[in-house]
C-alpha cells in the first residue's frame, strides 16, 4: 500500500508542479510591464526597476520560475493589478465562502443521490428505476446556469429566498437563508452522476456472490442491502464521487457569478474578465491545488477504508 | 403416527425415518427478454435424514438451479412450481419469506464453489460468522464469538482466534473454504447443501475439504446435498447419486450401483469421461456436442442428439423416469443398457 | 476503471446494430428526433430567417413574441428568434471544433501508446492525470493566458474531452495490435506509418468516433458555461451561453431570452446524453 500511495502522491507532486508552471506562465504573457503596473501611475522610473529587481525580471526565465515557486510557497501570490489588494489574502478570504458552498451543496445531494441510486438499484429495470435514470440524465444534460437563473427567477416571484450575496457563516440565522439557492443549484450537479454510481455499483455489489452467502445464512432483506451490499458497493461509491470534485467545481464557478456568492470562482472570473493577471493566476492556482488535494485524501481515504489495501 | 391409517403403516420402511426433504415435480421457469426458459423440468428428488446424495451433471444442467431453488435464493425472475416441496414435512412453496428466512443457516445451509468471492471481502471472517449466529440466536456478541472460534477450530483451521480476526484476503482458499463450512454448520443444520465446494481448490486441498465435509456431517447428523460435476467427487462422498441433464432427472441409484452398472447413456458418459475408470478396460463412450439450449430442446429424449443408441422412440418421444432395478431408476427407452449393448455385439 | 469497461464497449457497438436497436427503443427515437429538429433549427434557420443576427434596433428592444418576432427581441432589437439559429449554429460549431480538435489530439496519442509500449507509460500518465482535472480549470487559465475568445474557447474543450478519447483509442488500438495482421504487416515489411494509419486506425476507429460523438455533449456545455461566464466568445457574436448571459441582466423583465438559449442548449445535450445512456445499458446487457 505504501508503494502505491507514495506513487499516487509523487504524480500530484509533478501535477502540483505543472499546475505551478501554468500559474508563471500567466503572469508571464500579461502584456503590460508588471513591474510597471504594480509600482501604478505615479511610479517613478528608479521605483519600477527596483520593484523589477525584487521580482528578479532582469534574470534567466528558468530562474524567475524558481523564484515564483519559492515566493508561492510563501503564500506570496503577488497583487491585484486593480486595486493592488495582496491575492493570497484575498482568495483566503473567498476560499472560505466557496467550501461553505460546496459543503451545502454536498450535504443534500449526497445522501439523496445515494437513496436515489439504492431505490433504482433495488427496483432495476422497474418504474421507479427509469425515472431516477431519467432525472439523472437530465440532471447532467442541464446548463448549471439554467438551474440557477430558474432558481433566481423562482425565488423573485415568490420573495422566499434571498439571490445576492451571502450575509454572514451559513449556520448563523443571517447567513444560511443566503446559501439555500447556490447550494441548490450546485448540489443538483452531483445528484445525477452519485444516483447513477451508486446504481451501478450496488446492483453489481447485489449479485456479488458473498451478498448470497449473507441471504444464505438467513440475513433480511435490510441487512443484506444495507450491511453487505452497500458496504462493500460504498467504497468505489467514495472514489468515484471524488472524481466529481471537478465537476463541483465547475458549478461552483458559474453558481457563485450568479448569485454573486463571494467565493474563489467568481473572484477567477472577475479577474479573468477584468485582466488582472495576479488575481487570476491566484484563483486559479488555488482551484487547481485545492483540487489535487482533495483526490489525494480520497485517494488516502479509500486505501485505510479498504482492508484489501489496507492489509498489504 | 398413533391414528395413522393401517395400509400407510405397511409400506412405510419403519428402519427408515421420515424424509427430511421431498420434491415432486420441481420446476423453475426464468422468465428473459426472448421468453421463459425453463432451467429445471418436473424434478423429482428425497433425501433422508444424514445421507448424502450427490447431484450430478454437466453446467448449464440446472444443478446449481435446484440448489438455489431448494435454499429459497432463486432470483425474482424465477418462478418455481413444484407438486411437491417439503422440508421436514414444511410446505416450502407456501411458507412465507420470514419463516424461511428463520430455516435458512437453521435447518438448511448452503457452502458455494468460490471460497474467494462467497465471504464479504470488507468484514473479518470471525464477525461473519458471530453474524450468522446472532441471526438466529440471541445470544450476547461476547458468547458468539467464542462460537464462532469453537466453530473455526472445529474445521481444522489452525490459530482460530487469530483467523477470526483476519480478512477474507489474508486467508488461502482452503481456509476460506474452511470458514465458510463452519459458518454453514454454525447451527447444526439438518441439511447442507454444498454447490461444488472443492471445484476452485487445489487438488491437494479438495480432499481435505471433501473429508472436512463428510466428517463434521457425520458429527452433526446432517444431510448432504453434492453439487458437482466430478464423479471422482461422487464416488469418495455420496450415498446416493441423481444424473441431472438439461434440467431433467435422467437417472438415480445408489452410488455403487452408478458406478457398477449405469442405466442411462449419459451417466455411461458422464463416468467414461472419468480418466481412472478407463483404466479399467471398459468400453469408452466420451459424450459428443453439448448441451443444448434450453431454448430450442430437441423433442423426444433431451439426449438424443448426443446419445449412441438413440433410434426410434428417443428422438419422438420423452422417456419418463422408470424403476430398472430395485433403487434405481433411469429415463432411458433403452434401458436396461445391458440388453442393448449386448443386442449391438 | 469500471466505467472505461464499459463504455469501451459502448464504443465497440457497430453502426448497423445501433439503428436497430433505436428503432425498438422509444426512449432512442425521440433523442434522434430532438437532436434533428435542433440540427435542423441551427443549420436551416440562418439561411430563412428575414432577419439580421447583429443589426440593433434599439426602439423595438424587449419587445414580447409577436407574429413578426416570435419570440420576441432581445436587449438590442435583435429577433431573439434569429439570435437563437445563429447561436445555436455557433455552439454546434464549437462543440463540434472542440471534439475534432481533442478526436484528432486524443487519437493519435491512444494509438502512439498502444502501438510503441515505450511511449504507453508516460503517455498514459499523462492522459490519467489530465482526465480527473476539472474542465473548468482549462477554460479558466486559457481563458486568463490567451484572453477569452475562440482559441482558448476550443483549446479547452479540446484539453478536457482528449483525455477519455486517447485512452478509448489506446484500448481500441491495443486489441487491433493482438491481430495477427499487424504481425504480417511487420513481416513484409511495412513502415510503422503506414501500419498505424491503415491497419489500427482503419480497424480502431468506429469505438472512437463513437465516444467523441457522445463527448459532443459534455463539449456542448462547457462552451456555454464559459460563454455564460464571458470567457468564451465576446459580444455581439451570437452563443447560446452568451446569450443566456445578456438576458440574465433583463431576467425580471423579459425572463425568456435567457430561458430559451439555456432551454436550447439543454435540447442539444440532453438527447445526446439519451443515446450514451441507451449504449450503456446495452453493453451492460450484452456483458451480463
Amino acid at each position: 500500500m505504501a508503494g502505491r500511495l507514495a506513487h499516487r502522491l509523487l504524480i500530484s507532486l509533478f501535477v502540483l508542479l505543472g499546475v505551478l508552471l501554468v500559474g508563471f506562465l500567466m503572469l508571464q504573457v500579461m502584456p503590460a510591464d508588471p513591474a510597471a503596473a504594480i509600482a501604478g501611475a505615479q511610479g517613478t522610473e528608479a521605483e519600477i526597476e527596483a520593484i523589477r529587481r525584487h521580482l528578479g525580471l532582469d534574470k534567466p526565465v528558468m530562474v524567475q520560475f524558481a523564484l515564483y515557486l519559492s515566493r508561492v510557497v510563501q503564500g506570496d501570490l503577488g497583487q491585484s493589478i486593480i486595486n493592488s489588494a495582496s491575492v493570497f489574502e484575498q482568495i483566503i478570504g473567498a476560499a472560505g465562502p466557496t467550501l461553505e458552498l460546496m459543503c451545502a451543496a454536498m450535504i443534500w445531494s449526497l445522501p439523496l443521490g445515494l437513496c436515489l441510486g439504492i431505490v433504482a438499484a433495488l427496483r432495476r429495470g422497474g418504474m421507479l428505476d427509469r425515472v431516477v435514470m431519467a432525472v439523472s440524465v437530465m440532471g447532467v444534460s442541464i446548463p448549471v446556469f439554467w438551474v440557477g437563473l430558474l432558481l433566481v427567477q423562482f425565488a423573485a416571484k415568490t420573495r422566499a429566498f434571498p439571490i445576492q450575496g451571502r450575509a454572514g457563516p451559513i449556520f448563523t440565522p443571517d447567513g444560511f437563508p443566503h446559501v439555500i439557492l447556490p447550494a441548490t443549484a450546485l448540489g443538483l450537479i452531483l445528484l445525477g452522476p452519485v444516483a447513477r454510481m451508486t446504481r451501478t455499483t450496488l446492483s453489481e455489489a447485489l449479485n456479488a456472490d458473498h451478498v448470497r452467502t449473507a441471504r444464505a445464512k438467513g440475513a433480511g432483506p435490510v441487512r443484506v442491502v444495507l450491511g453487505h451490499a452497500l458496504r462493500t458497493a460504498l467504497l468505489p461509491i467514495i472514489t468515484l464521487v471524488g472524481l466529481q470534485v471537478g465537476s463541483l467545481m465547475g458549478g461552483a464557478v458559474v453558481t457563485e457569478t450568479i448569485f454573486s456568492w463571494p467565493g474563489v470562482g467568481r473572484l477567477a472570473v472577475n479577474a479573468i474578465t477584468t485582466g488582472d493577471y495576479p488575481m487570476a493566476q491566484g484563483a486559479i492556482l488555488f482551484l487547481a491545488t485545492a483540487f489535487i488535494l482533495v483526490n489525494v485524501a480520497v485517494d488516502v481515504l479509500s486505501e485505510l477504508a479498504d482492508p484489501r489495501l489496507r492489509g498489504r | 403416527m398413533k391414528h395413522m391409517p393401517q395400509d400407510t403403516m405397511l409400506t412405510t420402511d419403519i428402519t427408515r425415518p421420515d424424509p427430511l426433504l421431498v420434491a415432486q415435480g420441481l420446476t423453475v421457469t426464468f422468465a428473459t427478454d426472448q421468453g421463459p426458459l425453463r432451467a429445471l423440468d418436473a424434478v423429482d428428488l428425497t433425501l433422508a435424514p444424514g445421507e448424502t446424495l450427490a447431484v450430478v451433471g454437466e453446467s448449464g444442467s440446472g444443478k446449481s438451479v435446484l440448489s438455489l431453488a431448494l435454499m429459497g435464493l432463486l432470483p425474482g425472475t424465477a418462478r418455481i412450481e413444484a407438486d411437491s416441496l417439503t422440508f421436514e414435512g414444511r410446505d416450502l412453496t407456501a411458507i412465507t419469506e420470514r419463516d424461511f428466512r428463520a430455516l435458512r443457516g437453521t435447518g438448511m445451509s448452503m457452502i458455494f464453489q468460490e471460497p474467494a468471492t462467497a465471504l464479504n471481502p470488507v468484514r473479518r471472517i470471525g464477525d461473519q460468522i458471530v453474524e450468522a449466529i446472532r441471526l438466529h440466536e440471541d445470544i450476547p456478541v461476547r458468547k458468539a464469538r467464542t462460537r464462532a472460534i469453537e466453530a473455526l477450530a472445529a474445521t481444522g483451521i489452525p490459530a482460530p482466534a487469530e483467523r477470526a480476526e483476519a480478512f477474507p484476503h489474508q486467508l488461502s482458499g482452503g481456509m476460506r473454504q474452511r470458514a465458510l463450512i463452519a459458518m454453514a454448520l454454525v447451527h447444526r443444520p439438518r441439511l447442507l447443501i454444498a454447490d461444488e465446494p472443492t471445484t476452485a481448490l487445489d487438488v491437494t486441498v479438495q480432499a481435505q475439504i471433501l473429508d472436512l465435509i463428510r466428517d463434521l456431517a457425520r458429527e452433526t447428523g446432517t444431510a448432504t446435498l453434492f453439487i458437482t460435476h466430478d464423479m471422482g467427487v461422487v464416488a469418495e462422498m455420496a450415498d446416493r447419486v441423481a444424473v441431472l441433464y438439461a434440467g431433467r432427472l435422467v437417472e438415480t441409484a445408489p452410488s455403487a450401483a452408478l458406478f457398477s452398472s449405469p442405466e442411462h447413456p449419459y451417466t455411461v458418459g458422464l463416468l467414461g469421461s472419468m480418466p481412472q475408470m478407463n483404466a479399467r478396460g471398459e468400453p469408452m463412450l466420451p459424450i459428443q456436442g453439448t448441451v443444448p439450449d434450453p431454448r430450442v430442446m430437441p423433442p423426444g429424449c433431451h439426449f438424443h442428439p448426443r446419445c449412441p443408441f438413440a433410434a426410434g422412440a428417443c428422438l419422438t418421444d420423452r422417456p419418463a423416469l422408470r424403476q430398472v432395478r430395485p433403487g434405481q431408476m433411469s429415463a432411458c427407452h433403452n434401458a436396461p443398457l445391458i440388453e442393448t449393448l449386448g443386442g449391438a455385439t | 476503471m469500471m466505467s472505461d469497461m464499459s463504455m469501451t464497449e459502448v464504443a465497440a457497438g457497430s453502426a448497423g446494430r445501433t439503428w436497430r436497436r433505436m428503432r425498438a427503443n422509444p426512449t432512442m427515437l425521440i433523442a434522434v428526433t430532438v437532436l434533428l429538429a435542433v440540427l435542423l433549427f441551427a443549420l436551416i434557420g440562418p439561411m430563412i430567417s428575414p432577419y439580421d443576427p447583429y443589426e440593433t434596433a434599439l426602439r423595438m428592444r424587449l419587445k414580447p413574441p409577436s407574429a413578426a418576432h416570435w419570440l420576441g427581441t432581445d436587449s438590442q432589437g435583435r429577433d431573439l428568434a434569429t439570435r437563437l439559429m445563429y447561436g445555436a449554429r455557433t455552439t454546434l460549431m464549437l462543440g463540434l471544433a472542440g471534439v475534432t480538435f481533442a478526436a484528432l489530439v486524443g487519437g493519435t496519442i491512444g494509438l502512439l501508446a498502444a502501438f510503441y509500449s515505450r511511449l504507453d507509460n508516460p503517455l498514459m500518465r499523462l492522459v490519467d492525470v489530465m482526465l480527473s482535472f476539472p474542465s473548468i480549470l482549462f477554460g479558466l487559465s486559457l481563458a486568463a493566458m490567451m484572453g477569452p475568445g475562440l482559441d482558448s474557447l476550443i483549446l479547452a474543450i479540446g484539453l478536457s474531452i482528449m483525455p477519455g478519447i486517447a485512452r478509448i483509442s489506446r484500448g481500441a488500438a491495443l486489441s487491433v495490435m493482438a491481430q495477427d495482421y499487424i504481425d504480417g504487416g511487420r513481416v513484409i515489411g511495412l513502415p510503422d506509418r503506414t501500419l498505424m494509419s491503415r491497419y489500427l486506425l482503419a480497424n480502431a476507429y468506429a469505438p472512437i468516433l463513437t465516444y467523441t460523438t457522445l463527448a459532443f455533449g459534455d463539449a456542448v456545455l462547457l462552451a456555454a458555461a464559459l460563454g455564460f461566464l464571458g470567457l468564451g466568445l465576446q459580444p455581439p457574436t451570437a452563443e447560446l451561453g452568451s446569450i443566456a448571459a445578456e438576458g440574465r441582466s433583463f431576467l425580471f423583465i423579459a425572463p425568456h431570452v435567457s430561458f430559451a438559449a439555456s432551454a436550447l442548449i439543454f435540447l442539444i445535450v440532453l438527447p445526446v446524453n439519451m443515446l450514451g445512456d441507451a449504449l450503456r445499458d446495452a453493453a451492460d446487457r450484452r456483458a451480463s
